[in-house]
């Protein structure tokens, strides 16, 4: 078993490296670096050869990289273009919010995607069945960020016309009132419920698709002739095998989710490092954009090791021991 | 008719006149039987029809017509879906929106297939070090969330039409290679491909010809809902600036602005969203009615 994690790990480092390459292709992209520096126009070539020096552009492309990299690793990840900030300060500020909210988001994605599903699944064919299956296909093929408009259209602008409370709509906390449990809980409730929508939906049609596989098969029709009750048959021999694909689906569900939290935090203005990001790109401020998309790549290649990891472990079906 | 029969033993009253004789016959029957499928397609013709014959009857000039007497209007009969922010009609940005937005759909959906068809290919078929190579790269690429990748790249690049529908396609093409090679796979291990080898063939004329060919079912769906997501993808860019600039209208770029206006003028978010939603909606529904028609194993 620790063999797997091990070995797990050392094929994600070539992965993580592959994507740190991919990214420093993308900064050699955007053009010369000193360009800033040459409009003005008194500087001599000694100067220009001497700022090259100095940032190591003299260098040949694959030192460029390994210093980079160099760079990257121990934490050194510039200064912003524009605030001329400490990037690995303003990024490592803006993270916990993310995870805050992505973590609201995946509570409810999962009680509510697993609950519905099953639900739907048993009930198969009712009108239960019916109207979640309709939402969920309109849940899917829905844009985020627009729904994150229609809530905000519904839950604000239409609840203040309509006396009711209205919810928050922008950033974590009002500033009056300062970082509190309470106004977090209450600024996280549309955007996580924006976030977690278009997910919810689709895992709602994976889990009720597999557990319409799984209620068919034998091994159910056993347990039912046997005189197992119905409910125990569901939940200690169904549910458990039509979760196990939902695992693997998270895992390669997490990239499309943290691409939506870019929008969704710029909508809210919910300050985390997708409107980092966001707000880097509108300014094109690379150093922050090259830091924050790598910090999300190695995030994501994280979440996924893990949930294969979770998975190796959850499956009984998969064991190590003859490696 | 009984669920359960198997097509090959059909009774002529039953069928009809149109009795089973070509896979396509037999696609096609399929395909009749999944209602979703058929009004979703129906509905994404009539609404290409309507924006891409537009140009023809309406002038381009009153899409962009900026009237400052008319900002924010509710919808009328004169303006049927409202009024933008600066006065132009919701309903004829919405038309015209729709041709670029449906465009860049399909294209770079296309762009995204062909791609992934020939790296899934040539990674099924060689194996070895080019199979581990191309997937090793295609999961890197994966793992980088996509609007991270795009939103920069559009930076870089720029925000043309072009450029924007080229990049969302030569980014999708890992998920169409991986279906590929999957079945490329099982394919070249077939007699006919073992024959084709022994008498010599070389290898393009194996691949075109044997191989591709019997992997098109999942690549059709696959490609298809892959319109949806490009769609989505170029409407999340538009959305945050980053995408088609304006005046140029797709639906993303409108609901850009829609954000600061949703007390005063709810229409302008409500009509592109729900457009897009209609639109992938409808394409879902064609990609899954698609999938049941061409599946071999779904006798159903």
């Amino acid at each position: 078993m620790l063999t797997l994690i091990v070995r797990r790990l050392l094929q994600a480092i070539p992965l993580i490296l592959l994507i740190s390459f991919v990214g420093f292709m993308v900064i050699q992209a955007t053009g010369d670096p000193l360009a800033a520096f040459t409009v003005e126009a008194d500087l001599t070539s000694d100067d220009i050869a001497r700022l090259k020096a100095k940032y190591g552009l003299d260098k040949p492309p694959p030192i460029q990289y390994l210093n980079w990299l160099k760079h990257m690793l121990t934490g050194d990840w510039g200064f912003s273009y524009y605030t001329r900030e400490a990037v690995f300060d303003m990024v490592m500020h803006r993270l916990p919010n993310t995870l805050i909210l992505m973590g609201f988001s995946y509570v409810a994605i999962l009680v509510l995607g697993v609950t519905l599903g099953v639900l739907s699944a048993v009930y198969q064919y009712t009108w239960f069945d019916h109207v979640v299956t309709g939402i969920s296909f309109l849940g899917i093929a829905a844009p985020s960020f627009w729904l994150a408009l229609m809530l905000i259209y519904l839950f604000a602008v239409q609840f203040m016309q309509w006396g009711l409370p209205s919810l928050p709509v922008s950033g974590m906390f009002e500033l009056e009132v300062g970082k509190t449990f309470a106004q977090v809980v209450e600024h996280v409730v549309l955007p996580g419920t924006a976030l977690a929508t278009v997910v919810t939906a689709r895992y709602i049609r994976f889990v009720r698709a597999e557990m319409l596989e799984k209620i068919n098969m034998d091994f159910v029709r056993t347990a039912r002739a046997k005189g197992v009750p119905r409910i125990t048959v569901l939940f200690k021999h169904v549910l458990p095998n039509a979760l196990l694909p939902l695992i693997t689906l998270i895992g390669l569900d997490i990239p499309n989710f943290m691409s939506g939290t870019i929008v969704i935090e710029t909508v809210f203005s919910w300050p985390g490092m997708g409107r980092l990001f966001w707000s880097a790109a509108e300014r094109t401020d690379i150093p922050v954009l090259m830091a924050t998309m790598m910090l999300v790549a190695v995030l994501t290649v994280s979440a996924q090791l893990l949930a294969d990891l979770f998975y190796g472990l959850v499956d009984p079906r998969i064991s190590y021991d003859d490696d | 008719m009984s669920e359960n029969t198997i097509v090959t033993s059909y009774d002529e009253s039953q069928v009809g006149d149109d009795t089973v004789r070509t896979i396509w016959d037999l696609f096609l029957r399929r395909f009749k039987r999944h209602k979703p499928a058929i009004v979703s397609l129906a509905i994404l013709v009539v609404l290409a029809a309507i924006c891409y014959s537009a140009p023809l009857y309406i002038e381009e000039d009153a899409v962009h017509r900026i009237d400052v007497k008319m900002m924010r209007k509710p919808p009328s009969v004169e303006h049927p879906l409202g009024t933008d922010d600066v006065g132009r009609d919701m309903l004829l940005r919405l038309i015209f929106g729709g041709i670029i937005s449906l465009r860049i759909g399909v294209l770079a959906a296309a762009i995204g297939v062909i791609l992934g068809v020939t790296i899934g290919t040539v990674a099924g078929y060689f194996g070895g070090f080019v199979d581990n190579l191309l997937m090793r790269i295609a999961e890197a690429l994966l793992s980088i969330p996509q609007l991270f990748i795009l939103i920069v790249l559009s930076r870089v690049l720029g925000t043309s039409v072009l450029i924007i529908t080229t990049v969302i396609g030569v980014l999708s093409w890992m998920r169409i290679s991986r279906l590929v090679r999957a079945n490329v796979l099982s394919l070249r291990e077939r007699d006919y491909v073992t024959a084709a080898r022994a008498q010599g063939a070389p290898v393009q004329r194996i691949l075109m010809r044997h191989i591709v060919p019997n992997t098109l079912a999942p690549i059709v769906v696959a490609g298809t809902l892959q319109v949806g997501r490009a769609i989505v993808l170029e409407a999340s860019l538009s959305f945050l600036g980053m995408g088609v600039q304006p005046p140029t209208a797709t639906w993303g770029s409108m609901l850009n602005r829609a954000q600061a206006y949703l007390t005063t003028a709810p229409w302008i978010a409500i009509a592109p969203g729900v457009a897009i939603l209609v639109v992938v909606l409808c394409v879902n529904f064609l990609g899954d009615g698609l999938r049941d028609a061409l599946d071999p194993q779904a006798y159903r």
